[in-house]
């Protein structure tokens, strides 16, 4: 009787058992103070396995290979008596890992589950006891050494980990015919669950905490199933050149096929749907091919970086090896170099060995100082920057990789000030990545050759430093020069800014990896406007990148660092995406926001500011893959850390759902209630506009009128949303002005206060960085966790903010297509429950969308962790990670 | 010495070693009355920095010393260059090697490392103590040459 109810009813009841069942669980795993048996609910689980039946078989191969690739730090917990497993194991073959089966072997003792000491299990077929969830030691010391915790911190986890594994033998026990298996990762301190058939999916990841493995199709029907994405993978990429590889392969970790396209390929949602069509009923994904992926995160030693290139590493000519100084671009083409001394001969090109990549070649020189020029440097060609990353930082003591953020030029810079140098010999030779003194002098004469340099004193030199970054003592790391050698009167260097004029080249400024605070605006203010020739001239021409500069826009702080923008495209002539990146920094290979043809899409993004070499703010650059015109509205800034301002992020929570009737100003209160203090200065929510009946716009802010601008653009029967970071007005309101009359939904995700004397639980500082894909695949419904920062705290550029060990929330870039049935995306915090909030609209039939969402994240040895959810039906789903709040 | 000089004693130099390849065997002697040392004649055919300089360059140069029949003292570096080298002031050579003020004798076919760094010859107007004919003819026909630091223990190490 239970299945004549439609197919969602069935889910929802059966999730609710489900969650019933587990929070009974949780409850006495965590709160029991002695051991007990545990309270086996078997009526529930009767009626889960009526409303699912018993899955006929368990894949068991498929199972191992997707349990396979995590068996270090992870328990695996099987549905059914090991014996029965092996024996299912030999009878289709499958060889088994020797590890794996002497995992088994070992434990074959236990009919369900492995590793769970201290917990006592008895028989599968009977209730078991549970003890006390205590700390391993061992655990706890792993914890500590492994991942640099503190004891207290460790034991933390590991209490935590053990509760997780009550819960996991109980929910195993009690799901076994419906569970293909149980992983834990300790690592990650997450638990995955595989299953194989998706309505199983869709029970499972309604389960708090849980993420699913979907084990769907057999290794054979994977297989089978490649020829025929093969045929149309050769319809679909026909057009691209000869010799361009597309590699289609099976995937059996994550159970799909893999078709991988060049990088700069791009594959619309037309060609995803005929390749999944294709491949029905396996899952596949389309990536396009990485080049050499850099992990920046696993830089801990100076003399192993990879293939990042940056100041203080050591570079080997044929005959000299010195060490590098800053990166630098060609100011009239796209040319990147490196540098170093102008002494340190070679007859090729340059190499640098690391214990990762082994030796590498940079480049051959491409410029070289004369005597007559004063100077003693040279630029390094970077042959091929896709391979080498072009940092623009330099590797220092105190963290590691500083972004630069400027030089100081010789007219300017003033002596007495401290300044230091990098060098490998003598980073090899002490520890000393870097040793400071003062300025001493400004225009010296050294080796005779050379008579503009820089003088510094306290310094220490050794054969093999030279071309070394000079650079301020300061954690706001500016750049001097470039080490050229020593004498008893101290180190001698040529200046950065000599460099840059005589090979007329500019050093690489990264996009500042931290803005700090918000700096919101009364009204948001419109400062371009394409079609009226507002702060540009005339629309975007398809690929054609435009810079606005920024500094002209408002009396902009002179601390802004970033500008909080809402980016709106309007009429565009076909499908497209835009986006927008610092001015001078790198291109992003991600977008800002997309748009179908025709469409006004707006799309509230942080935009990290350009900045010259002398620190002057200059702009933002735009770019479109279609012709279409543009709007930018100023928000606010993201300026510099200031001590009274401080910004907190909330759990998700949809705050308002009202009705704005056409014409009239509506205003909600927000300060105050909502867990948002009284004295706010702003928030950063989501609004949604909700099946209008016309097309029309709708104008958010603190004070807004009919003439404001507008933060969502809307089309009829639409439902489309933006993140807005807001400023309140002095009542602690938001105010909504519309010509339609709109339906609205309004979803908080964190607010600002300037208030010092008051300070905030937590004060969170933002931080933008070259934009980056984390996920990108066209999926069903369910619950995905990624991570979404890397293992390195995030550099702090400023003397007076303490740097977070973690990441706290994330500003994420989201985009889905191609949806089969109306829905939507949310993210949330790894770990808790989903929230009742939406951050991105996709509707059938409806060109791509996107928007932005904040999001708190777990960290979890060393990353930061979000969940993000497509709710039904299948679609792609694309998250970006633009900026960190830590 | 300007450059102008300096290519003026170039080719002096190769008229002399023309005429030693053509005659008999060149000594010191015969060439000190062309172009006497003015300073240590010890240096031979070494070139010198100048006792006074104090200045010395940061790159590291790892090769193999060579001292020929002649005594030209070059380093050959991995890819097989000879590459003459400035030696700190007071430094000697012999057949058997390099003697350095410290008292250090780096025997030839040993592997230096180097400190210092390369540069055009017009470092040796600035840098470098007047060089002997011998010395130049060792130089020969190279447009760069290695300037070793003032500081023999920092800058001249044997593996």
């Amino acid at each position: 009787m239970f299945r004549e109810y439609s197919q969602v009813m069935k889910r929802r009841a059966a999730a609710a058992l489900i969650l019933v069942f587990l929070c009974g669980a949780i409850g006495v795993g965590r709160s029991r103070s002695s051991a007990g048996a545990f309270p086996g609910p078997v009526d529930i689980t009767q009626r889960l396995k009526a409303d699912v039946p018993p899955l006929p078989r368990i894949q068991f191969r498929e199972m191992v290979l997707a349990f396979g690739w995590g068996t270090s730090d992870t328990d695996v917990l099987f549905q059914r008596p090991i014996g029965e497993l092996l024996k299912e194991a030999e009878s289709v073959g499958y060889r088994y890992e020797p590890e794996l089966a002497a995992i088994l072997a070992a434990r074959s003792k236990l009919p369900i589950g492995t590793g769970l000491t201290p917990l006592q299990l008895v028989a599968a077929s009977e209730p078991f006891a549970l003890t006390d969830p205590e700390p391993d030691p061992g655990q706890v010391a792993m914890y500590e050494s492994r991942f640099g915790l503190s004891s207290e911190r460790a034991v933390a986890w590991a209490k935590t980990i053990e509760s997780s594994r009550v819960e996991l033998v109980a929910a195993a026990y009690q799901y076994q015919s419906i569970w293909g298996g149980v992983w834990l990762d300790h690592q990650m301190q997450s638990i995955h669950v595989f299953v194989t058939r998706d309505d199983v999916a869709d029970l499972v990841r309604l389960v708090p905490s849980v993420i699913v493995e979907l084990v769907p199709n057999t290794e054979s029907e994977i297989r089978t199933s490649i020829p025929r994405v093969r045929k149309v993978a050769q319809a679909v990429f026909n057009e691209l050149p000869p010799g361009t590889d597309v590699s289609i392969a099976d995937d059996l970790v994550g159970n799909r096929i893999v078709v991988t396209v060049p990088p700069e390929v791009k594959v619309s949602d037309a060609d995803l749907d005929q390749l999944g069509s294709a491949a029905n009923p396996v899952r596949v994904v389309v990536e396009n091919a990485k080049v050499d992926p850099v992990v920046d995160s696993e830089c801990r030693n100076i003399n192993d970086c990879g293939p990042i290139l940056r100041g203080n590493m050591r570079v080997n000519g044929s005959l000299e090896s010195c060490t590098s100084g800053f990166v630098y671009k060609a100011a009239a083409s796209e040319t990147l170099y490196g540098s170093t001394a102008g002494h340190c001969d070679t007859t090729g090109s340059y190499t640098h060995t690391s214990t990762d990549e082994g030796t590498l070649t940079i480049g051959p020189t491409g410029q070289i100082s004369t005597a007559a020029d004063g100077i003693d440097a040279k630029l390094i060609i970077v042959t091929d920057p896709q391979r080498w990353t072009p940092r623009g930082t330099v590797l220092r003591q105190a963290n590691n990789d500083a972004p630069v953020r400027g030089s100081v030029s010789q007219v300017a810079a003033s002596i007495g000030a401290t300044i230091c140098k990098g060098g490998m010999t003598t980073y090899g030779n002490s520890g000393l990545a870097e040793t400071c003194g003062l300025l001493t002098h400004k225009y010296e004469t050294f080796a005779g050759n050379a008579t503009n340099l820089g003088r510094h004193d306290g310094c220490v030199s050794a054969p093999g430093d030279s071309g070394a970054a000079t650079f301020t003592s300061a954690t706001n790391t500016l750049a001097y020069g470039l080490h050229k050698g020593y004498s008893t009167a101290g180190c001698f260097f040529s200046w950065s800014s000599d460099v840059e004029a005589l090979f007329n080249v500019v050093i690489v400024i990264p996009a500042r990896a931290r803005q700090g605070d918000q700096s919101l605006l009364g009204s948001p203010v419109r400062v371009v406007d394409s079609r009226i020739n507002l702060g540009t001239n005339g629309s975007l021409a398809a690929g054609q990148a435009r810079t606005l500069p920024a500094h002209t826009w408002q009396t902009a702080p002179s601390n802004a660092e970033a500008a909080i923008v809402t980016v709106t495209v309007v009429s565009p002539a076909a499908d497209g995406f835009l986006t927008a990146w610092g001015q001078g920094a790198a291109q992003p290979s991600t977008s800002t926001t997309t748009f179908g043809t025709s469409q006004t899409r707006a799309t509230t993004a942080v935009v990290p500011l350009g900045f010259t070499s002398l620190g002057a703010t200059q702009g933002i650059t735009l770019i479109s893959s279609v012709n279409t015109h543009v709007v930018v509205d100023l928000l606010g800034w993201m300026i510099t850390p200031v001590a009274s301002r401080s910004f907190v992020t909330t759990a998700p929570a949809r705050i308002f759902d009202f009705i704005c009737s056409a014409g009239q100003l509506c205003a909600q209160q927000v300060a105050g209630l909502f867990g948002v203090p009284s004295d706010a200065h702003g928030v950063a929510v989501n609004v949604t506009v909700v099946a209008p009946t016309a097309n029309g716009y709708l104008a958010v802010g603190g004070t807004v009128s009919a003439n404001s601008t507008s933060l969502v653009n809307y089309q009829a029967g639409s439902v489309i949303g933006n993140l807005g970071l807001i400023r309140l007005n002095t009542a602690g309101q938001l105010q909504f002005y519309s010509p339609q009359t709109v339906r609205i939904l309004v979803d908080l995700s964190g607010w600002s206060r300037f208030n010092s004397a008051s300070p905030a639980p937590y004060n969170l500082t933002y931080g933008s960085v070259q934009p980056r894909r984390e996920y990108d695949a066209t999926v069903g419904a369910g619950n995905t966790a990624t991570r979404v920062s890397p293992a390195a705290p995030i550099p702090s550029p400023s003397a007076a903010v303490v740097a977070h060990p973690s990441v706290d929330a994330v500003l994420l870039s989201l985009a889905g297509a191609n949806a089969t049935t109306n829905t939507f995306h949310v993210v949330w915090k790894n770990g808790s429950s989903q929230p009742g909030v939406a951050n991105l609209n996709l509707q059938v039939g409806a060109p791509a969308n996107s928007n932005h969402a904040i999001s708190n994240a777990a960290y979890v040895a060393g990353f930061a962790i979000a969940t993000h959810r497509s709710d039904s039906g299948t679609n792609r789903r694309i998250v970006d990670v633009v900026g960190y709040f830590d | 010495m300007t450059p102008f000089r300096l290519l003026q004693r170039l080719w002096l130099t190769a008229l002399i070693g023309t005429g030693c390849a053509a005659g008999a065997a060149c000594s010191g002697s015969d060439n000190a009355a062309t172009t006497p040392p003015t300073s240590s004649s010890a240096a031979g055919p070494l070139l010198r920095l100048r006792p006074e300089e104090t200045d010395s360059m940061a790159a590291l140069f790892v090769g193999t010393l060579r001292v020929d029949g002649k005594l030209c003292a070059r380093v050959e570096a991995k890819d097989g260059l000879l590459v003459n080298a400035v030696w700190p002031a007071g430094t000697t050579v012999d057949s058997d090697g390099l003697l350095l003020t410290d008292g250090r004798l780096i025997r030839r076919d040993t592997e230096v490392s180097l400190g210092g760094g390369s540069a055009e010859l017009s470092i040796l107007d600035i840098m470098a103590e007047e060089p002997t004919t011998l010395a130049l003819e060792c130089l020969g026909n190279a447009d760069r040459v290695f300037v070793v630091g003032v500081d023999p223990a920092q800058s001249i190490i044997t593996n």
